[in-house]
């Protein structure tokens, strides 16, 4: 068909068709949009400046073919055979082809697409002499078109609502993800005011969003709520920027809404473990540091039943009696003691064997309807007056050595109220508690075989020393009477000896009540400088070996203190004077005050300490090396340090080896009361 | 020493040589003594007053203790001192417990011993 706007020719076929007059071939060839036309053969008889800058170089009129410039492919990247080219069907079938779309490709392989307007060309006979065509460059327009694709695109497919509005608060567009997050289809929601989103309460949150948009400001990651199409809250995620037009101009704002509520429902639930993390550690810890069963089983009831969300727990105790069944109720919470024991123990039916024969946790949403339940007799279920218990949880307590020691046992009147979660927590809990009965256990056995030292130690002690009473008592009849001086000399020294092992007992006696807690002091006021006195009379009388020298000052020196135990002390400390420094003839003794503690200072100048032996000094059983000659068991100073540190003192010494050492202690000042 | 009124005194101990010991040291002092070795054979003693009664607080077949807590509850006997022995630690305290008129921890010194004796004897 032709063209209405087909232009005849009106010379001869090689000429170029012109329209009559310069100023519309001015206009031709400085047009942005390419033109040239060709003959019947497809040679280029004219064609513009903007033809040249679209082929990308200059063909020869008369001689270059009108597609030479170009290879030519479809708009979906097809090669287009020349054939199909509407500008060569143009030329071959005479008809135009009018906004069509092609690509091309140039000679530096640089692509355009072109939307094609080839026309034809008649003579005055109506013959086909040629074509020409406007080939319009969209190349940039459909670039544009393509960003604008992929745009759209990444809006559609985002999982987060993406809206946009005007500084009205009107909604603009609204993506595929806000539909699915607020219910309302694009159709429903454009054009509306954005508030149908905002709960009531929350309305004048828009205000501000739209004042910080509107200064530039955007908004970043704001928590808050907004409502589905349903009227149900959703708790959101806001971001929104504020939208600029190419001036700069701020003309509205887009919006990014995330769902948190499975994020918030994360967080919870992160929350509770860590909550219930915590619980189980206050717990644990608290029942470690117990070891009194009855405390333990008290508190891990209280926990569990807390924990659970039980109306009432309860810990029943793995007791089986004569018959062969009951359980003995240890101990509960939630409910008071008479609810429970109403009715009597709990016994050996199929609901409780489970647990007690440590097959493992029971956990039922409705125990009424559980299989096990209502078969045993008298009951056949629930006793009259019972507890009412439709969710039920029972976990067993296992010791380490496999033994059930009992079960704990929460029950709620509503059904289901106990989760798998319910049940983790607290078989966590059932297992601490099972070592911590464990281990109380451990420590009964162990305080009882101590207390079975103890007794054996009392015991043993007391043996001992009835056959030196007779020793004693009879080598001081034999003393009495006048003897040979050699005579009287060994019964002297076998006397000094009876002494030795009496002190020896005695010492091992208060070691072993050291150990047990049971040294006990006997504290009475009295001056510290008698006692001293006292102590070195006898000494200078029995040990004529050393001379004891005293330095002490004119007033009194008070202590509250055991006097037969502080003579224990000064005795220790002197004779280990005595008995480290066999060389030597004298020890010396100081003492003194201070305004708030009296301190006795016992030198010798014998073998002396290094400081790894004076490190180990005060420790039981202590024998420095090189004092194997020397007789002792190594408990004075023990016995002495544990005297003086109860007695709130302190004891220290200070020595060099070979050249003797010092034992200084001091007590607290009696300061004077009023008698 | 001068010779004293003789009277007798009772010592109630299961040791043979401590009893012995006991019984050679008050004879030297004029006592008369009589012993015996277990809380039964001084139930059944024959009937005569003592002037000090000397227990050792463990008995194989009971405590001194007791006979202590006994002697003091009966109105005939609780004039009479008693002196309660024992290699026990808290001897003293215990004796204190039941009224006991004196204590000596075992083993003794004999001079301590007829002291506490004579203390006792004089109270």
């Amino acid at each position: 068909m032709r063209d209405h706007f087909n232009t005849r020719s009106r010379g001869n076929k090689d000429q170029p068709a012109t329209a009559g007059g310069q100023d519309f071939k001015d206009l031709v060839e400085s047009s942005p949009v390419a033109v040239y036309t060709c003959d019947k053969n497809g040679y280029l008889t004219y064609f513009n400046r903007a033809a040249v800058m679209l082929w990308g170089l200059e063909p020869e009129l008369g001689k270059d073919l009108w597609h030479s410039p170009w290879k030519f492919y479809y708009p979906d990247g097809r090669p287009m055979p020349l054939d199909a080219c509407p500008m060569n069907r143009t030329l071959k079938e005479g008809e135009s082809f009018e906004g069509w779309e092609i690509t091309v490709e140039r000679r530096d392989h640089s692509f355009r697409n072109l939307l094609v307007f080839p026309r034809p060309l008649f003579d005055g006979t109506d013959q086909l002499i040629g074509a020409h065509n406007t080939p319009v460059d969209i190349t940039a327009q459909k670039l544009g078109d393509k960003n604008q694709a992929i745009l759209t695109a990444i809006v559609e497919s985002s999982d987060d609502a993406i809206v946009s509005k005007n500084l009205d608060s009107i909604i603009t567009s609204w993506n595929k993800a806000a539909e699915r997050i607020f219910g309302y289809t694009a159709a429903e929601v454009i054009g509306k005011h954005i508030s149908i989103l905002i709960p009531e309460t929350l309305l004048s949150e828009e205000d501000t969003i739209i004042s910080s948009i509107k200064s530039g400001r955007p908004i970043d990651h704001f928590q808050t709520i907004r409502l589905h199409k349903s009227g149900k809250e959703i708790p959101i995620s806001l971001t929104i920027s504020p939208v600029r037009d190419a001036s700069g101009q701020i003309i509205g704002a887009s919006k990014i809404a995330r769902d948190i509520s499975e994020r918030l429902h994360t967080e919870k639930i992160a929350e509770q473990s860590v909550h219930r993390l915590s619980v189980l550690n206050t717990v644990g810890k608290a029942i470690s540091e117990k070891l009194d069963v009855q405390a333990i089983l008290q508190q891990v009831t209280d926990a569990t039943t807390q924990v659970s969300g039980a109306a009432f727990g309860a810990f029943f105790y793995n007791k089986v009696d004569q018959q062969g069944e009951s359980y003995m109720l240890f101990t509960l919470s939630g409910a008071p003691r008479e609810a429970f024991e109403k009715f009597g123990m709990p016994r050996n039916t199929a609901v409780f064997d489970a647990t007690f024969s440590g097959k493992g946790n029971v956990r039922v949403g409705d125990i009424r309807q559980d299989p096990r339940y209502g078969h045993n007799a008298p009951h056949h279920g629930m006793p009259k007056g019972h507890l009412p218990v439709v969710s039920y949880l029972a976990v067993p307590v296992i010791s380490s050595t496999g033994t059930v020691i009992g079960g704990l046992f929460f029950g709620h009147p509503e059904p289901d109220k106990f989760t798998l979660e319910h049940e983790e927590l607290v078989s966590g809990i059932a297992a601490q508690a099972a070592i911590a009965l464990d281990n109380s256990k451990l420590f009964e056995e162990v305080k009882a075989l101590s207390a079975k030292k103890d007794e054996f130690i009392a015991l043993a002690s007391h043996e001992l020393k009835t056959p030196l009473t007779s020793i004693k008592g009879f080598l001081q009849v034999l003393d009495r009477a006048d003897r040979e001086p050699t005579d009287k000399l060994f019964i002297t020294k076998a006397l000094g000896q009876v002494e030795k092992l009496n002190a020896l007992v005695s010492d091992l006696l208060d070691v072993s009540r050291v150990e047990g807690g049971q040294l006990r002091f006997d504290k009475v006021e009295f001056d510290l400088k008698e006692v001293v006195n006292d102590i070195i009379e006898t000494l200078n009388y029995t040990h004529k070996t050393h001379r004891v020298v005293v330095s002490q000052p004119e007033d009194r020196m008070m202590v509250a203190a055991d006097r037969q135990r502080i003579e224990q002390v000064l005795v220790n400390l002197l004779t280990n004077a005595i008995k480290y420094s066999p060389k030597a003839d004298q020890v010396w003794v100081t003492l003194e005050h201070s305004r708030d503690t009296v301190t006795v200072k016992v030198r010798d100048n014998g073998i002396g300490l290094t400081p790894e032996q004076q490190k180990k000094l005060f420790t039981r059983f202590y024998r420095a090396e090189g004092t194997s000659g020397i007789a002792g068991l190594g408990l004075g100073l023990y016995l002495t340090k544990v005297i003086i540190d109860r007695h709130g003192g302190s004891i220290t010494v200070t020595s060099t080896p070979g050249n003797g050492s010092e034992f200084a202690f001091s007590l607290p000042l009696q300061k004077k009361s009023n008698n | 020493m001068p010779l004293l009124i003789e009277k007798t005194i009772c010592v109630v101990e299961d040791d043979p040589d401590i009893s012995d010991l006991i019984v050679y040291l008050l004879t030297a002092l004029g006592f008369s003594v009589v012993h015996y070795a277990t809380v039964d054979a001084f139930e059944h003693r024959p009937p005569v007053v003592p002037a000090l009664l000397i227990l050792d607080i463990m008995l194989p077949d009971g405590s001194g203790l007791d006979i202590c807590r006994r002697w003091k509850a009966d109105q005939d006997t609780q004039k009479i001192p008693v002196l309660m022995m024992s290699a026990h630690s808290e001897g003293k305290s215990l004796a204190q417990d039941v009224c006991a008129d004196g204590f000596i921890s075992k083993p003794f010194d004999i001079d301590d011993f007829t002291g506490k004796v004579q203390l006792s004897l004089a109270s």
